[in-house]
């Protein structure tokens, strides 16, 4: 689990780059690429949480509750499929 | 920790250099006990985020914005219109707005329903309920700023009410709000008030209560915890920072989502003619208020002194509620009077609030404004003592155990019975509601009234019947008491 | 925290730069949030205007071509749903007109001077708050302070205190006989934005019309 850990923690990383790079490269004129830039920024804020979240928990000494993060997951993925059904 | 600097690797040496120059984990805010890393605990320093919220998206809106009467609609339609993200940003700062006030509401209930304002903190209760009023303060003062048809007569029935606020009230808040003539100088005060004048002060509030945060510490769970609960403390950085983070990155993005889903339109702009076709309403946080103001009995001369006198009371005793409240017990089952008129308080305002949106403009009679207020007081109470009764009050003897043979007998039998009686109460429930509705909605006929009452008194026989069905199973296999004891204790363990 | 226990060394040496790792992913995580929430100062620091306003001018039928008589106001809404407006058939050619004879127009019912309705009066005809005023040819006339809007020429203030003509309603007429609104022409109705030429302003305040029908 705890290497899945680290797996995890830098595919959430490389997802927070991406989102930022969009969000910045973005000038949303339209409300449809309004709505696009909120749905990566809320991605790149989830992604940060589900980090902190198993930064904390290793402080801790504790194991990030798979609840919580499944629950992380799924949000990350409705994000992204929502993402696609705008575009 | 301490001593960064030694530590191993480049991780170590960078973090060592930010924390001695910054001085991060210097110890300047005692740690906090392991079991407030749950986000009840949390509902105050997420209001102070919306705040800071409302402040950037304020600030960056206050670039466009021309507080004059001329101007005031134009420059809010230009954000909406010709300012990148404009309309997103006014959408945010609104949800924000509600969402602060909301998050802010939830604060002070759970404070009340956990006993926070008892010794040594009814001075942080008071400081508290401050701070609220300067919450809904922001929330009436900004309504008026973009000056639209529905923001300028409801802001107008407010002012009018100053007027009749008890002295020395109504002077103070007059000079407040009336600026130099008329509606510019009106609008200008409005704009210095949301703009400088409420955040200056919600801000000292702010540090006069964290600081005596700081000297009290996190309040203990209601049951009261072990010496040993006590110590597992977690220190402030990183690891309550990285959760602080966590629960305010989360409240952002959903903040965003929703406004993203639901953008806003701006009402038509102002006029003294459009005007007087609008039904002027109150933003919902003060919907309640406005409610009470529409009872027919406050419409003599003098009528609205007297609403506004109820409304200023009810405030006073929150305020001071610390001091009412002097009894030394926390846990919630100790306390089932003070825990049942929280309840009633929490119930009246919601319905409150929702007749309010539904009965615009209209007077309501005051027997039904007895009934609704009087009916829904009594149910909360009824449902609040019953269920006491069901899970804390020892009964007086006890029933036999069931011998372990027939258990699945008795439990079909209790399952069958307890199903006839959720179906009944389900039926009895809708046509309570139904009526209750009906009556909210000004029919107030023989025939209705009568069905309220059969209605009522059905669904209070369901409750009795199912209450004494669940409470004659509980005795005999002393399930819910023993799953309930650890919801008082407010903390896992590791 | 608790280093130097007796435990195995190579198992330490990983739970520390696992630790390290965590502690640099996390302070990075949190760089890229609030570079994500800094971006949207850019959008605002660097603003673009927009190209075209978000919303556009509904098409809506009004009414048939053969339903309109001459000298009879039709009462419509457009383009929300609370904005009043007549299509007249004025029977003299006018400015903006459409139809076979090219006086087909239609205005908004909103007064610019202080929001009241205004009514139709007819060639020769008097309105019923002032029977002293005779109308020499098709013209609004507003019952509050008696503004007078020609009809024929856009609306264009005859009489009376509005500051403004009133907007007119662009009208089309397709192949099959029926009149159709297609857009608001300066200045903005009453009450959105009042006094701007941004007709844009018009479409905010209300729901757009999808569909209409005439009432007389």
């Amino acid at each position: 689990m705890r290497i899945y850990l680290s797996l995890q923690v830098i595919f959430l990383i490389a997802l927070q780059v991406t989102s930022l790079v969009v969000l910045w490269a973005m000038t949303p004129l339209t409300q449809s690429a309004t709505d696009t830039f909120a749905l990566y920024l809320s991605m790149d804020l989830v992604a940060f949480v589900l980090i902190s979240y198993i930064y904390r928990s290793t402080r801790m000494s504790r194991e990030p509750s798979r609840v919580w993060m499944s629950v992380g997951y799924l949000a990350l993925v409705v994000l992204l499929v929502s993402n696609l059904a705008l575009a | 920790m301490t001593g960064l600097e030694e530590k191993e690797g480049v991780a170590g040496k960078v973090a060592g250099w930010v924390d001695s120059r910054l001085g991060l984990s210097h110890p300047l805010l005692r740690p906090v006990p392991q079991y407030a890393l749950n986000p009840f605990y949390w509902l105050g320093a997420l209001a102070v985020v919306a705040f800071v919220i409302q402040g950037v998206t304020g600030m960056i809106m206050m670039l466009y914005y021309v507080p004059s009467p001329e101007q005031a609609y134009s420059s809010t339609l230009y954000i909406f219109q010709n300012v990148s993200n404009g309309r997103f940003l006014e959408t945010v700062h609104l949800y924000t707005a509600y969402a602060m006030i909301m998050l802010a509401f939830m604060h002070m209930m759970r404070g009340y329903f956990v006993s926070v304002q008892k010794k040594p903190r009814e001075v942080m209760w008071v400081v508290g309920m401050l701070m609220g009023f300067v919450t809904l303060g922001f929330g009436f003062t900004g309504y008026l700023l973009p000056w639209t048809v529905v923001s300028y007569s409801a802001t107008h029935v407010g002012v009018g009410m100053v007027n009749a606020l008890p002295q020395p009230l109504s002077n103070l808040l007059n000079f407040l709000v009336e600026g130099s003539s008329g509606d510019a100088g009106e609008l200008l005060r409005f704009f210095d008030l949301h703009v400088v004048i409420l955040p200056a002060v919600l801000l000292v509030l702010l540090v006069v209560k964290m600081y005596m945060l700081e000297a009290h510490g996190v309040a203990d769970p209601p049951a009261g915890s072990t010496v040993a609960a006590k110590e597992k403390t977690i220190p402030i950085f990183p690891d309550v920072t990285v959760y602080l983070l966590e629960l305010s990155l989360l409240f952002g993005a959903g903040m965003l989502l929703i406004s993203a889903i639901f953008p806003l339109n701006l009402p038509a702009e102002y006029s003294a003619l459009t005007a007087g076709q609008a039904t002027p309403q109150p933003d919902w946080y003060f919907l309640w208020i406005y409610q009470v103001l529409k009872v027919s009995v406050f419409d003599v001369g003098g009528g609205l002194a007297a609403a506004l006198s109820v409304v200023t009371l009810v405030f006073v005793v929150l305020i001071v509620l610390p001091f009412i409240d002097r009894g030394k017990a926390r846990a919630i089952s100790r306390r089932p009077v003070y825990i049942t008129l929280g309840l009633m308080f929490v119930g009246e305002l919601v319905m409150l609030s929702y007749w309010g949106y539904v009965t615009p403009g209209a007077t309501i009679p005051t027997e039904q404004a007895a009934l609704v207020i009087g009916g829904t007081a009594l149910l909360i109470a009824l449902g609040s003592l019953a269920a006491y009764r069901l899970l804390y009050w020892r009964a007086k003897g006890h029933l036999e155990t069931v011998p372990a043979a027939q258990l699945p007998h008795t439990e079909a039998r209790s399952g069958l019975a307890f199903t006839v009686l959720v179906a009944a109460g389900a039926v009895s429930i809708g046509t309570f509601l139904n009526s209750v509705i009906g009556l909210a909605l000004g029919d107030l006929s023989a025939a209705s009234i009568a069905l309220l009452a059969s209605s009522g008194a059905a669904l209070a026989l369901d409750v009795l019947a199912s209450v004494y069905l669940i409470y004659r199973l509980d005795l005999r296999t002393g399930g819910i008491r023993r799953r309930v004891k650890a919801l008082e204790v407010g903390w896992r363990e590791p | 925290m608790s280093e130097g226990s007796a435990g195995e060394s190579p198992e330490r040496d990983t739970d520390e730069s696992r630790r390290d790792f965590l502690k640099i992913a996390a302070a990075a995580s949190a760089v890229l949030a609030f570079g994500g929430i800094a971006s949207v100062m850019k959008a605002v620091v660097f603003p673009s205007i927009p190209a075209s306003s978000q919303l556009s001018f509904p098409r809506v039928k009004v009414i048939a071509l053969s339903a309109l008589a001459t000298g009879i106001p039709v009462e419509f809404n457009y383009p929300l749903d609370n904005e009043p407006n007549y299509v007249i058939k004025l029977g003299a050619k006018s400015e903006g007109g459409v139809g076979p004879d090219g006086d087909i127009v239609a205005f908004s019912d909103i007064c610019q001077h202080l929001g009241c309705n205004w009514g139709y009066v007819p060639p020769r005809g008097s309105p019923k708050v002032n029977p002293s005023y005779v109308a020499s040819g098709p013209v609004g006339y507003c019952p509050c302070h008696g503004s007078i809007f020609d009809l024929t020429q856009s609306a264009k203030v005859v009489g009376g205190p509005s500051p403004r003509p009133v907007p007119q309603v662009q009208l089309e007429v397709d192949s099959s006989g029926d009149i159709y609104a297609v857009g608001m022409g300066p200045p903005s109705i009453f009450g959105h934005n009042t006094g701007s030429n941004n007709v844009a302003d018009d479409l905010q305040g209300g729901t757009l019309v999808t569909s209409t029908s005439g009432t007389s």
